[in-house]
């Protein structure tokens, strides 16, 4: 009869105290080792543990899928749009100082308006848009950019050669995958709230 | 370190967590067929439904391994629908200090149960093909 899991087993409980949601977790921690203490095998631990945390994976892919769709609609936009129109993009290639800061600069600029009005939309239709989420929203975005561009622009820095297109695309993506963790993020805190209310 | 930092960015620092069952209420409030098997299963158990009795219920009843996992995935869908109620025990030694959550069927699961059954004996009879036992 197996009475004292393992620290491997301990991983595997807690794994599931950190990621399976909170109404149910402590009653299926508490039946996982009550079975498991009538003799069932290790394997069968790890089994039940991976199947109940793919269940929850799974169910939050659902949850956000609206998200990753709005996010290829605006990767698409934002690798439709004629940037070479509005951007010099061949002088990007051998960047040089503040011209190229400030270019980059209204890079990021022009890609938050072209894709913020998606995610706005997004927020709206799911009713997860208040005073107090948009400034979340606001400042984790802020946060991400910042990160993204401090990447981007290191990255730029160690290839001077490289292709001003390519830059932009990359910071593009960079800065819609931030807009798509913060819109994700803040429905996600928006049904919590509703959850506990 | 990134869960850490939106945690302590949106003050909810021990509230939480990375996943969490937060989902739309269902569209539909009639029970699929999983949701039915462990609502059936719950009401044969009576007042002694938690995850192990519903579990061995259904491995008895059905022949299916169920894990509990997949069960209590069902169980949140039925309490979303509103067709079974839940509460929580004391915590018991004997699992870790961890409490069990015993599972009713609510007036509604019952009401739906019923109707489910009787759409079935509808749709079942009169199938030739269907009739006498099976092989």
């Amino acid at each position: 009869v197996n009475k004292n899991p393992s620290y491997l087993l301990k991983f595997a409980f807690f794994l599931l105290q950190r990621i399976y949601p909170r109404p149910n977790r402590e009653a299926l921690a508490g039946d996982l080792l009550e079975k498991f203490s009538e003799g069932r095998s290790n394997r069968w631990l790890w089994r039940q543990v991976i199947v109940a945390l793919g269940t929850v994976g799974s169910r939050q892919l659902r949850l956000i899928l609206p998200e990753i769709c709005v996010f290829a609609v605006a990767i698409t936009v934002v690798c439709a749009f004629p940037w070479g129109l509005v951007l010099p993009l061949e002088a990007m290639d051998k960047p040089n100082g503040t011209e190229w800061i400030a270019t980059m600069l209204s890079v990021d600029a022009l890609t938050v308006l072209l894709v913020s009005p998606l995610f706005a939309a997004l927020l709206i239709s799911r009713n997860a848009f208040t005073w107090a989420h948009s400034l979340q929203i606001g400042v984790l975005t802020l946060l991400l950019l910042s990160g993204a561009d401090a990447l981007v622009r290191e990255w730029a820095l160690h290839h001077q050669s490289s292709h001003g297109t390519f830059l932009v695309l990359l910071q593009v993506f960079c800065i819609s995958a931030g807009l798509l963790i913060s819109t994700a993020f803040a429905r996600r805190l928006s049904l919590q709230r509703e959850w506990e209310h | 370190l990134v869960v850490g930092y939106f945690e302590i960015l949106t003050g909810a620092t021990s509230e939480y967590y990375l996943f969490a069952i937060l989902e739309d209420m269902p569209k539909r409030d009639y029970p699929g067929e999983f949701e039915l098997m462990v609502l059936l299963a719950i009401i044969r158990l009576g007042g002694n439904a938690y995850g192990v009795p519903i579990s061995k219920e259904l491995m008895l009843t059905t022949g299916r391994e169920a894990t509990l996992g997949s069960i209590y995935a069902a169980l949140d869908r039925l309490e979303q629908k509103g067709l079974v109620s839940s509460k929580l025990a004391d915590p018991t030694p004997a699992r870790g200090g961890r409490a069990k959550r015993y599972f009713r069927a609510t007036p509604k699961g019952l009401k739906s149960a019923q109707a489910t059954k009787k759409a079935f004996t509808k749709l079942w009879s009169g199938i030739a093909q269907l009739a006498g036992e099976p092989v």
